[in-house]
This record gives C-alpha cells, structure tokens and sequence, in this order.
C-alpha cells in the first residue's frame, strides 16, 4: 500500500470520478460559484425512497422524548414566563449508536446497487462504524481509515473505540498516526481496491440526514400541535446541521430557528502531534466547525453538500467542562446515559431554554451511544493522564488542553455566541484567494448570497470592503 | 513464547507510508519530524515469526497486507477510567434542586 505522494495527488480527480460514480464538473456554474441544489438533485433516491431505505436498514423512527427534569431546573433560573420544554431525538438508538448510521445507508446502499465490492471511508469518529454496520447489512466489504496516534503511539480513549466498534462489525480498520496524509491514504486505498468512496461529504450522505430534521418537524407537529421553535444540532463538518435543517424544511417547518453548537477548542492545532491528545473531544469541536463552515470545499470530494452557513441562524459555543456536565445531569436526573459528543448540543440547549418562552419547544436533535472510551469517565482520566488540569469552577476559566472545569452550578452553563457574519467573511476571503473579485461573474456572486444569506448589497459592500484591502 | 507468533494468529502489523522528508509540506514541525504510519490488525500468513519481522496478513476482509510484526493477541486497552470526584457530586446536587420543587405542580 506504499504508494508516492504525489504521484497519487495528481490522480485524483481521477480516483473521486471511479470511486463516487459522479462526475461534479456538470454543476459548475460561473468562474467559482456552483449549483449546490442540482448538486443534491443527483442523487437518484426520493425522499420517499430514503425513508425506505432506511427503514429496511434498520434506521430511524427513533424516540422523541421530553427532558422534564431539566425544563424544570431551567425554570428555576430562568425569567418567570421563560424556560422552553426541551425534547431530544434520541438518536443512540440507531443500529451502530448514532445519527451516523443515516449518513452510511444511502452510500452504501448506492454501491450494492451499482454493483461495487467494497466501501471505503476516511474518519475517526461514528461515521466509521455506521459505514460498517451498514456494510455488514448489504454483504459488502468496508475499509475504515482512521487518525489514531501520536508519535508515541498513544490514542484517544474515544477512537480506540471507534476502532474497535468497526472491527466488531467485520470492517478492516487501518489506524494512523496524526497528519493530513488520511487523504492521501484514502485515494491510495480507493486506488488499489475500487470500492466505493462512502464520503461523509456527497450529496447522499446529506440526504440521508434529511430524514432526520423531517421526523423531528413532523413528530412535534402531529403530538405538540406545532413545529419546534427551536433546532440544535452539535457541528463539526456541517452535514448534520445542513441534512436537518432541509428537512426541517421539506417538512414545512420554514420558522424553526437551526442552531449550530460547537465545543470551543481554540488554540489547539488540529494537524499537531503535541496537541492532538490534549483534546477531550474528538468531534463537534471549533476544529472542524470553524474551517468547515468557512471553507466547506476542502474536503475529499469536489464539492461539500455540507454547507452549514446556508441553514444557521445561530452558532453558539459551550466549553468541555459544561459538556461533561450535562452528560452526567443527563444520567443522573433523566436516566439516560449517552455519549458526551452527542451532548454538546445539549449543553447549548441548557442556556437557550432560557431565553424562550415556556411555551415554546426546543428540540436537541440527537444523541449518541457511550461506552468504554467514550464516556466522561473515560475521557477526563485520559485528561489527567495527559497533564490536563481537571477542577470544579466557572466555566470562564476553561483553557482548551490545559484546564477542564466542570460547572459547580447548573446556572453557571452559559453558551457564547459566534458572530455569524464574521464567519461569512471569511467564507467571502477564502474563496476569494485565488480569483480576483472583476472576474467574479453574476452567477458567481447569486451563488455567493446563497452561501452567506446576504442581500446582494450586503455582498456588493463586503467585496468592495475586501478589495480596498487588497491594495 | 511472547514474541513469536505462529500462522492465523491475530497480529497487528506496523507500516511505513511516509518518511519525514516525504510528508505533506503543510504540517506543524512537531508532526513533520516524524514518519507517517499505519498499522493493521489480522492473521498471521506466516508458519512463525517474531516481533519486528516482516510479514503478512490477512484482515478481515480477505486483503493482505504487509509490514512489521509489531503485537500478537493486540488487546482493547481502553476503557471507563477512573471515578471522577469532580463529576460524582453532580447527582445528588441536582437532585436536591429536584426535590425542592417537589411541592410543585408538574403540569406544563
Ligand atoms: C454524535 C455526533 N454528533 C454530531 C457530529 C457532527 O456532525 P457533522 O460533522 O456533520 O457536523 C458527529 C460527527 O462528527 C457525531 O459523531
């Protein structure tokens, strides 16, 4: 499998054609811009016929249910009148544990059909063991790469985990040490087998999220008499905030607020040895959140359905700290233990309640499975042994790879808002690096108020504001 | 013998994808220093081998690969840690903030 470098960079256009069976060149559109809806057109399932899939495979239908012990104790430390009734879809249990599985149905069923032997998926995280569950479903071989360890060969209790969970399901894992090369890998192994390239980044892995938001509009809908308020959806790479929120839509819930959460992870470096295990998340973090959303298109496909900046109203923050809290408040008072990934969005739903009316109805969408490594216990003792400082305190004091400091008081969780327009300037530069803003055309710049929901003056005044600061 | 193992024994091997020098140019100095590599879990095609030998094996799906024999019988090291005194507390303090309000009404 050793293969050179950049022998393999050069083919790969040619590697994503075969191993995706889709050519992206046919919705280009203008100099940068693209058709992101004829894009999620392509793919040849119905909505209908995902729900199907779906349900043949096992997933979704999953409970909606009502977290009343922590509405209650929202209450009490929110404005009277004030304290949504939150309710979670409970994701876990889907057949590998996550909203994941939704993701891995349509690829790999789109590769039985098209008669392929094999899946491949490049990821550290649920997606790899969804992709393997439901490879073992359809009889197809799956190859799960994963970014494992540091230098010293030391891993994340979490992805130990995953490793494992891909194994159970009969996927052959290969684990590597830290760095970027994962893409290289991927082509390298997409090359040499001719399976199926299960990116957690084409149009079928979104649309096979879809089914999720719509099950949330139309549950609340037919059992509460009206669509949720309010939608949090824990973001890393954006496909589970983008496929929720269109289906919130196709539901017809076109008032719901989506609401992006992250867990704050600045200022560790996401391709460094050193810091990859000072991280106590390895997923829903601003390492991926952040770069993702503003600069969806680097990813292992030519064109990310991913585009979470299309769908948010809002993008909030909470710390590690707050995450694990809630994760244990979870257990403790609604009987549920679930991953502490799944909970991040969670976490942010514990301060927005407060905010909203009571009568008002927020809706966390997702948790997902825990278990040995992924679990709070786990992975604040991972902490500790890596030097982090653990202690009960505000969460102010939190320092992403130094300090996690668990909330002493309930009311002391509290989410902080990232600007979202700041988010869409940079989107703006990033995919202005390498064109020179005359040549933009009027397809290119529609394409634009697409991607960041500004007016066209607002775009006219950001790229009038960029190009004097390129003189 | 620990360091020996002998045909179908469930192994994982160690492979070298990238010296230093031939990594990606845009990597932190800490990550670049050091080689990019793999390893791979499967059954030994070997009659023996010892630990650091080159061999191959088979994974679960039937692919071979080869590399450096680096463990037999890999074991799952991870698992749910240490109590956390930090977080043991949690429980009982909500639910006294619970049992408060227990004169309540629960109606929503
Ligand atoms: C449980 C869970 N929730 C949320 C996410 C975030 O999804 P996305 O990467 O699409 O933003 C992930 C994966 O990264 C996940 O595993």
């Amino acid at each position: 499998m050793n293969t050179n470098f950049t022998s393999i960079m050069n083919e790969k256009h040619e590697i994503m054609k075969q191993s995706l069976g889709l050519d992206y060149s046919q919705f280009e559109q203008g100099e940068i811009g693209f058709d992101y809806e004829k894009m999620m057109a392509s793919s040849p399932y119905s909505f209908e016929e995902v729900q199907m899939i779906q349900q043949q495979q096992k997933i979704g239908d999953t409970p909606l249910v009502e977290l009343k012990n922590f509405t209650k104790i929202i209450r009490e430390h929110a404005e009277p009148g004030y304290g949504a009734r939150i309710f979670v879809k409970d994701e876990a249990c889907n057949p590998s544990g996550s909203y994941k599985d939704r993701r891995a149905s349509l690829a790999v069923h789109h590769a039985k059909v098209n008669g392929y032997k094999g899946v491949i998926c490049a990821t550290s995280g649920n997606y790899g063991a969804a992709v393997a569950s439901q490879a073992a479903m359809q009889g197809l071989h799956a190859i799960i790469l994963q970014e494992v360890f540091d230098s010293k060969l030391i891993g994340q209790p979490e992805i130990l985990e995953k490793s494992r969970a891909c194994m159970s399901y009969g996927a052959e894992v290969i684990q590597l040490t830290v760095g970027p090369e994962l893409f290289y890998t991927l082509l390298a192994q997409l090359k040499e087998t001719g399976y199926f390239n299960a990116s957690l980044y084409s149009p079928l892995s979104v649309a096979g999220v879809e089914t999720l938001g719509y099950e949330i509009a139309s549950e609340c809908k037919e059992k509460l008499g009206r669509f949720p308020d309010a939608v949090i959806a824990t973001n890393a790479g954006g496909g589970n905030l983008t496929g929720t929120a269109r289906g919130l839509l196709r539901a017809g819930a076109n008032q719901t607020k989506v609401i992006a959460a992250s867990v704050d992870l600045k200022g560790l470096h996401m391709a460094s040895d050193q810091a990859f295990n000072r991280k106590s998340f390895t997923t829903g973090h601003t390492g991926f959140g952040i770069p993702f959303a503003t600069n969806p298109d680097r990813v292992d496909v030519p064109r990310n359905s991913a585009r979470p900046l299309r769908y948010m109203d809002r993008y909030v923050l909470v710390t590690q700290g707050e995450v694990f809290y809630v994760t244990e408040a979870l257990a403790q008072i609604e009987g549920l233990e679930r991953g502490p990934a799944g909970n991040i969005s969670l976490t942010a739903a514990f301060s927005l309640a407060k905010e909203m009316p009571s009568n008002q109805i927020l809706v966390v969408q997702e948790t997902e499975y825990t278990g040995a490594g992924k679990h709070p216990t786990a992975q604040l003792t991972f902490a500790k042994e890596n030097g982090i400082e653990i202690k009960r305190g505000h969460p102010s004091e939190n320092v992403p790879g130094e300090k996690i400091v668990i909330p002493r008081f309930v009311n002391e969780i509290s989410c902080k808002d990232i600007d979202l327009n700041q988010l869409r300037k940079s989107y703006l530069k990033n995919k202005l690096k390498d064109i020179s803003i005359d040549e933009l055309t009027g397809d290119d710049k529609k394409y634009f108020c697409e991607e960041t929901k500004w007016s066209i003056d607002q775009l006219e005044e950001e790229l009038h504001v960029l190009s004097s600061n390129r003189v | 013998m620990e360091n020996q193992a002998s045909k179908n024994d469930w192994v994982t091997i160690e492979l070298t994808l990238l010296l230093p020098n031939e990594r990606s140019k845009n990597i932190p100095e800490d990550t670049s220093k050091h080689p990019y590599r793999a390893f791979i879990q499967g059954f030994l095609k070997e009659e023996v081998a010892r630990i650091g030998d080159e061999v191959t094996v088979t994974t679960l799906i039937q692919r071979e690969h080869q590399g450096h024999l680096l463990t037999i019988s890999p074991a799952f090291i991870h698992g749910f840690g240490q109590p956390i005194p930090e977080l043991l507390p949690i429980g009982n303090e909500l639910r006294n903030l619970l049992s408060d309000k227990s004169g309540e009404s629960n109606e929503y």
